[in-house]
């Protein structure tokens, strides 16, 4: 009976597992051969050049911009992403009528339906614009200057960060509604017999028993600002001013489709590849709980 | 004994309609022996007129030529380039002719997904159109693609005509009147630029202008060996004077090549906030179309001044036709028929005309007929001679490093002019290594 249901469990899992190997397997073990070749696809020559590529990443300038700036988004934009949606899925759980944490959850979550590319344009065109866009208008009527916000280097990471949190908070705000919402009421009666106020309860409640859910948004939230292209490659004009919003996604794509050395490009996915390994591998780490409620 | 006979008929029937089916098939197009043939033609899709032209010429084609069939796809420009390359490098789908940028052809000539192009073709080619219109499609000698235009951004200057009123001058004959002119035609509001009084600043701009100011001096930016030479004193020349531009007599701003608006200084232009903009005849449509201004009243197309004596720049290739080196023989035979058609004096003319682009054969370029037609051609036909094909190298990362250099200094990144110059000859020379 056992081994039957092995066999079943096989089966229906064969379609899976292709599709694994088939989209995922075989093109990271393509990606990491290519990165060792000099590599032009319409080339009938590709030669293999060993570790040349990877030499190539520690001289390139724009490699390290690209690098520095990836980080730099990911941990501000991670950081400031997971404080704001966990504090504002707290304040919707606060609320009594079923109707009105509804509506918040659904506001917060409006920006995530729309394609990130179509925000963008609206942001860049309408938003960001330095001549005739909505903040400077504001600026202006204020008695100020116009900023340059995606013209200037000191502000292209800021603006850039601000339009992702304000089109991705939502998922992580109904991801922190739902975890908080699984906590058993009666954990929190506990705490105010205790004289637990609402910060305490927060910090000693809440934030312990979130910690599957909180590993499991920063986690997915890492990965996926690690290769954010969109709002890079359409609200700021050729990766921005002295490639203030070079990351690594956008840089990957220039070197394969503008120069068109698919070796190098494939090089620079290969550390981008590790880099989400590492930091996806330290957090499951770092967020284990051994726990049930 | 005659089931067997039966049998075997059949079998053979069977195998007959086998191979029958398989050849129809695998012929990517359908020539049969009768030589008809469908030809696909990929095409980008910005510009309507564009897209009207190749159909209207099609049509034509069609009507002489009975058993050829064209089928036009188009793609927006942006995704074009990713599309094509996709298509080149698996052998099979894509079109049969590719409508290709110059800039391309660097790297799909020598790669052998492009077909070269027959002998007497080319040789209507190299003897009858501009050298720098057909410099990036060769390769080892032999070419692999047709040219449709002469892809010129410098030696034209768009001017608003109202801006240059209100500011008491007239078009500049000289390089010197050029800056006097900016100059005074430049107004700012506070700390913001409201006209800019010379608008070279843009992707294209700085690359162009730049190179042009060395050669008109009678220097070179590119060494025998085909290496960079940007240290040469005509280039530091030039160089300064378009800092000098931007800092010192501020006749425009960055934010051409940092601001993300996607406007460009030829649609500031037409709305009113810049004086002149050097760019190609391709942006007089857009002012008289989408701007609704009149030509001639509001803005018009002048000759824009050299800054030495010669009247030198340098053009890179542009729009052009190539055929996939993958299909049969009969299909490509059927194809560069197409283009040699296309490549007819009459037929380039009425595509020139109706894109609005600069020829690149010199026969139309110089025909009376065709000035009469495209007046706004008439300041740039003179100096058509004197341009230099740009050079056998990527040129979207050679306005890249001009550009990051350009901005990096105007930004303090290099302490001096010699440094900046230094790092772009540096970095053009690892471009092409």
């Amino acid at each position: 009976m056992v081994r039957s249901n092995k066999k079943f469990l096989l089966l229906i899992m064969i379609p899976i597992i292709a599709e694994a190997v088939i989209f995922l397997i075989i093109p990271i073990l393509g990606t990491l051969g290519i990165s060792f070749m000099d590599y032009n696809p319409l080339g009938h020559t590709n030669s293999f050049t060993g570790w040349d590529n990877y030499r190539k990443l520690l001289e390139d300038e724009n490699f390290i911009i690209a690098l520095r700036n990836t980080l730099c988004f990911t941990i501000f934009a991670v950081g400031i992403n997971i404080v704001i949606s966990l504090t504002a899925a707290t304040m919707i759980s606060q609320l009594r009528s079923n109707k009105t944490r509804s509506f918040f959850r659904m506001m917060f979550f409006m920006p995530c339906m729309a394609p990130m590319v179509a925000s963008a344009v609206v942001w860049g065109r309408s938003i960001l614009n330095t001549k005739v866009g909505l903040v400077n208008e504001i600026i202006r009527d204020m008695g100020g200057d116009a900023i340059a916000w995606t013209g200037d280097p000191s502000y292209v990471m800021f603006s850039v960060i601000v339009f992702t949190l304000w089109a991705d908070l939502g998922y992580n705000i109904i991801l922190f509604s739902a975890g908080i919402d699984g906590i058993p009421g009666e954990v929190y009666e506990a705490a105010a017999i205790d004289g637990a106020g609402p910060f305490r309860k927060f910090f000693n409640v809440t934030l312990p028993l979130l910690g599957r859910t909180t590993t499991f948004v920063v986690l997915m939230t890492l990965i996926s600002y690690f290769q954010m292209f969109a709002q890079f490659s359409v609200l700021l004009f050729k990766d921005g001013p002295q490639n203030s919003g070079l990351v690594l996604t956008s840089y990957i794509y220039k070197i394969a489709f503008v120069n068109k050395d698919m070796g190098y490009a494939a090089a620079i996915s290969v550390i981008l590849f590790i880099l989400i390994l590492i930091v996806s591998l330290v957090q499951r780490k770092a967020g284990k709980v051994d726990w049930e409620y | 004994m005659k089931r067997k006979i039966i049998s075997v008929l059949t079998a053979l029937a069977m195998l007959a309609t086998l191979c029958f089916a398989m050849t129809g098939c695998g012929d990517n197009g359908g020539s049969d022996s009768d030589k008809s043939a469908t030809l696909k033609i990929w095409i980008h899709n910005d510009e309507d007129s564009w897209t009207k032209s190749y159909e209207t010429i099609a049509e034509n084609y069609m009507k002489e030529h009975e058993n050829i069939k064209i089928e036009f796809e188009s793609f927006p420009y942006d995704e074009y380039e990713t599309k094509i390359q996709t298509a080149l490098m698996s052998d099979e789908g894509g079109a049969d002719i590719y409508e290709l940028w110059g800039g391309w052809g660097v790297d799909f000539a020598p790669s052998g997904a492009l077909a070269q192009v027959p002998e007497d073709m080319e040789k209507e080619i190299r003897e009858g159109a501009y050298e720098c219109t057909y410099g990036a499609l060769e390769s080892d000698g032999k070419l692999y693609g047709m040219p449709m235009e002469f892809n010129i951004e410098c030696g034209g200057l768009v001017v608003n005509k109202n801006v240059m009123k209100n500011a008491g001058i007239d078009v500049p004959k000289t390089w010197d009147e050029l800056v006097d002119s900016a100059v005074k035609a430049t107004k700012m509001d506070g700390k913001e630029m409201t006209i800019k009084g010379f608008d070279f600043v843009n992707w294209d701009g700085v690359m162009y202008l730049f190179t042009s100011m060395i050669l008109s001096q009678g220097g070179q930016y590119l060494n025998d060996d085909g290496t960079f030479n940007f240290t040469s004193k005509e280039a530091k020349k030039a160089f300064e004077e378009l800092v000098s531009l931007v800092k010192d007599k501020k006749v425009t701003t960055m934010s051409g090549l940092d601001d993300g608006s996607d406007i460009e200084g030829y649609q500031e232009l037409y709305a009113g906030q810049a004086a002149m903009v050097p760019r190609g005849p391709w942006v007089i449509a857009e002012g008289i179309n989408d701007f609704e201004l009149e030509y001639g009243k509001d803005f018009s197309y002048e000759k824009m001044p050299f800054y030495g004596d010669k009247k030198a720049f340098a053009a890179e290739t542009g729009w052009s036709m190539g055929v996939s080196s993958t299909i049969s023989e009969d299909q490509q035979k059927a194809a560069f028929d197409f283009l040699e058609y296309f490549f007819s004096d009459d037929v380039i003319m009425s595509h020139n005309l109706a894109c609005g682009t600069i020829p690149a054969k010199k026969a139309v370029a110089q025909s009376d007929e065709y000035v009469e037609e495209f007046p706004y051609a008439e300041p740039l036909v003179g100096i058509l001679d004197g341009a230099q094909f740009i050079g056998l190298f990527n040129t979207d990362v050679f306005k890249e490093n001009v550009n990051d250099v350009f901005s990096g200094y105007i930004s303090g990144k290099y302490d001096s002019v010699d440094q900046a110059l230094e790092k772009l000859e540096k970095k053009c020379n690892k471009m092409t290594e």
